[in-house]
């Protein structure tokens, strides 16, 4: 079962305008139809959270 | 995926003894509606709720008075059952809901072509709508209370963005944020502190602190490290110089020649000396006078004090065993508690062993005067040690008298310079040893390897909080994406759903100057005032309509009183609109709305009319057929 | 028990001891240090009752240098002990009491634990003895002298 076109767009535009590596991109796209689908543990999400890269200024506040 | 409700039927529940619906027709079809005339006090209520309860699987938690609130009344019946028949595409599922009306328990079963073995206990939905229809809030939407409807137009009601939040899932986002959150949290746990921006620096503010001192030990260690080099080579070039000069007097420099000889050996001999004197001090009688006397007169004493004596102290142990001592006296319990007591007072035959090994030794040994002898030579070496000193000093004085002020100078320098030496190692030894046994007082400030173990934990620290917070942020960034992506979806169905909806008021209602503008929380419709509430009421079902309709499955749609309290139009507009929405609507209605509502039915195809009727205290019993249906009116 | 070395005995030693005994002329063992301040201890026949030791172990036997004392340095704990609770030399069966409260034939210093505790007390005495009485050492060989001469001027027991 895939996710409603709404949904699936809504992820498609997001992603596109996300500044990741395309490796997260994909990862995110999937990791929402997983758990629509109601997969998808914690190490496993914990896994996508780190592909995201912070810049060097996240410590300023 | 196509579901569609065949029927149910009740079992000693309330006033339904034993009553069966059937949806169906011929070929195992079901009806396009199903109008159920169910007056007041039949249960109608309480057949919705029975339903909801089945698909969502709510009855779980119900408390013990909710169960037994099904029970028939004046009845002693122990047990009451509801079963739903459903269809899944072409998959027939029987649920059965138990209610122990002694225990207060309610449970299901569940039996399925597809299950072997007739009923399974549990309640077991097909995968693709498991979390689907374990969702309270959805099942109440197609099994639907007609006040509910109301509320999608209601301006304090978020039920129509509800109803497109639980039906496409998207709530589902929000449980995923919640994980998120829960993820946060336990790293957050496990780093040292609370992560936040602050904690950071002042741990990174520690690391370079260690790291600074570490580096600042180092460079000491350096410098030192050199200044020794420096040192040495100065007091070896002044030794050299000294001796050179002193060479240069050949007369001098044989003299020197043969003190430096003379230095060497007294320097081995009082090496040696050392160690003799040690290894005599090692025994205690060699010490002094007083030790020896001591041994030697605790010797004498044990002999003459005939110690260790023979008897033991198993000999009165066993003796405290006899009745009878050896002199002929009897031992009773209390002469036997004195020999015990007496007993311990003299050694065990092992211990005599012992003993008698100590009054040998003592005994044996001779004390020679070899420490005295050694202590006398070792004066008279380190008295030699200062001659020679002065003989070399005294050379060194001899050229100053001649004039050579230098060669003085020379000797007083390297002197200064070989304790200079002396506390540079010592110094460089405490700052970069890992021996703490010998060296106390070391601490990270002071300690080379001390420092570098302090600023690794530094480290490490500043990392454990550094990546929790780090992941925080990550964390919370995905939150951002998850959240925009959920608004965005949310969004579009919005527009799709006001779009469609509005096509279909387009279609079904007559005025067509209803259309709703937009959905926030509720649905907004265009131009307010001049719509009446009939037409509101259809709107409200045409959004309904719209909502099921795109989604990927095909639900049937279940409604109690969907226009119960409206007027006549209103009840019309309704009517006309509700059986054009779902391939499967199922009408429960009172006799009251049959006027304006039910009347509508009449003149479509593909019908089906029940009338569920009960005198007071009979059982309700279930009349097909529109003619009965039509004609039947309620006791008012 | 083993024998512990008295807390100030590090500090008071620390430069004429070295472990390796690079130059021939300093102590190589902890035990060493132990043995002086025992010594000056039972001679004194002074003990400390709350001997002030380091928390790790010297050793729990005599070191192979020490063997052969091991009679003697039980000889003079029964010699300080008697002189010091005031037996006479005639009284034999408090004599042998005496050796019976210390004596353990499975032990490998001819001590139980009493005994060996007491000797250990004897050693932290002997070491506050030593400070009031002798110079902070610098050169074995002095130190040693002065050891003796304290010894045969009865300056231990006099301080």
């Amino acid at each position: 079962m895939g996710l409603n076109w709404e949904l699936q767009d809504a992820v498609r535009e997001e992603t596109d305008s996300m500044q990741e590596t395309e490796g997260f991109k994909l990862r995110f796209t999937k990791l929402i139809e997983n758990y629509m689908d109601g997969m998808g543990s914690e190490a496993e999400i914990a896994d996508i959270i780190d592909l995201i890269e912070l810049t060097g200024d996240e410590y300023e506040d | 995926m196509r579901i569609r409700i065949l029927g149910w039927q009740y079992e000693n529940i309330r006033r339904m003894k034993e009553l069966s619906v059937d949806l169906t027709k011929e070929k195992g079809e079901v009806y396009r509606s199903s109008l159920i005339m169910m007056p007041n006090g039949t249960g109608k209520t309480t057949t919705l709720y029975l339903i909801r309860a089945i698909l969502s699987g709510s009855a779980k938690d119900w408390r013990e008075a909710d169960v037994r609130s099904y029970c028939p009344p004046f009845s002693d019946v122990s047990e009451g059952k509801f079963i739903l028949k459903i269809e899944f595409d072409e998959d027939v599922y029987y649920y059965v809901l138990h209610l122990d009306y002694e225990t207060g328990k309610a449970w299901y079963e569940t039996s399925s072509a597809m299950m072997e073995g007739g009923y399974e206990e549990k309640r077991r939905i097909p995968i693709p709508l498991r979390g689907i229809f374990d969702n309270k809030e959805f099942i109440n939407r197609f099994v639907f209370d007609g006040e509910q409807a109301r509320k999608t137009l209601n301006s304090g009601s978020r039920e129509a963005e509800n109803a497109i939040l639980y039906l496409y899932q998207l709530d589902k986002l929000d449980r995923l944020s919640d994980v998120m959150d829960h993820l946060i949290h336990t790293y957050q746990e496990q780093s040292t502190g609370r992560a936040t921006a602050r904690s950071v620096k002042v741990f990174q503010g520690k690391a370079e602190k260690r790291e600074q001192i570490y580096n600042a030990l180092l460079q000491d260690g350096e410098e030192l490290e050199y200044r020794l080099v420096q040192i040495k080579d100065k007091k070896r070039r002044y030794e050299n110089k000294y001796h050179e000069i002193l060479a240069q007097d050949s007369h001098l420099k044989t003299e020197q020649e043969e003190l430096m000889k003379e230095n060497a050996v007294n320097q081995d001999d009082i090496t040696r000396t050392i160690n003799g004197l040690m290894n005599c001090i090692k025994k205690p009688y060699n010490l002094q006078l007083d030790y020896h006397t001591r041994l030697k007169t605790l010797a004498e004493n044990m002999q003459v004090l005939k110690l260790p004596k023979n008897t033991a102290q198993e000999f009165f142990k066993e003796l405290a065993e006899s009745n009878e001592c050896l002199c002929g006296h009897c031992i009773g319990e209390r002469e036997r508690k004195i020999i015990l007591d007496k007993a311990k007072e003299y050694l065990g035959e092992d211990s005599l062993v012992v003993v008698n090994s100590i009054k040998r030794a003592l005994n044996e040994y001779e004390r020679e005067d070899t420490c005295d002898k050694l202590e006398k030579h070792l004066k008279e070496l380190l008295e030699e040690e200062t001659q020679i000193e002065h003989g070399l000093n005294r050379l060194a004085l001899q050229m100053a008298e001649e004039g050579n002020q230098e060669v003085l100078q020379l000797r007083d320098e390297v002197k200064r310079l070989g304790q200079q030496i002396i506390d540079g190692e010592r110094k460089l030894e405490r700052l970069s040893t890992n021996d703490y046994i010998t060296n106390t007082g070391l601490n990270p400030e002071n300690n080379i390897p001390k420092a570098k173990t302090a600023w690794d934990e530094a480290k490490v620290n500043y990392q454990k909080v550094s990546g929790a917070y780090d992941f925080t942020r990550k964390a919370e960034r995905m939150k951002e994406y998850i959240r925009r992506v959920k608004n965005n979806a949310l969004k579009r169905l919005k527009t799709y759903m006001v779009q469609e909806t509005n096509k279909k008021i387009e279609q079904l209602v007559e005025n067509d100057i209803v259309s709703i503008k937009k959905i926030d929380g509720h649905l907004v419709l265009e131009g307010k005032d001049g719509v009446s509430e009939g037409q509101t009421l259809a709107v409200a079902y045409a959004f309904i309509g719209t909502l099921f309709e795109h989604s990927q499955y095909e639900f049937p749609f279940i409604v109690d009183s969907p226009a119960a309290p409206a007027d006549l139009s209103v009840r019309r507009a309704v009517a006309q609109i509700l059986p054009q929405l779902f391939e499967q609507t199922v009408i429960l209605v009172t006799s009251g709305e049959k006027k304006g509502f039910a009347e509508e039915f009449y003149s479509l195809e593909d019908v089906q009319y029940l009338t569920l009727k009960g005198e007071k205290d009979q059982p309700v019993e279930s009349i097909p057929g529109r003619p009965y249906f039509e004609q039947y009116q309620e006791k008012e | 028990m083993p024998f512990y070395l008295p807390t100030k005995c590090k500090h008071f030693f620390k430069h004429i001891y070295d472990p390796k005994n690079r130059t021939g002329t300093k102590l190589r063992l902890y035990f060493d240090e132990y043995y002086l301040c025992l010594m000056v201890g039972l001679v004194a026949e002074k003990y400390d009752e709350d001997a002030e030791l380091e928390r790790s172990e010297i050793t729990d036997r005599y070191p192979a240098e020490y063997a052969e004392s091991r009679e003697y340095i039980a000889g003079l704990l029964f010699a300080s002990e008697r002189s010091r609770r005031g037996i006479p030399e005639s009284d034999g069966a408090a004599l042998e009491k005496l050796m019976t409260e210390y004596i353990d034939a499975t032990s490998k210093t001819h001590l139980n634990l009493k005994g060996e505790g007491r000797l250990n007390q004897y050693a932290a005495r002997g070491m506050e003895i030593m400070l009031d009485v002798m110079n902070p050492p610098i050169r074995l060989d002095e130190f040693l002298l002065e050891y003796l001469e304290c010894f045969r001027e009865g300056r231990f027991i006099r301080g």
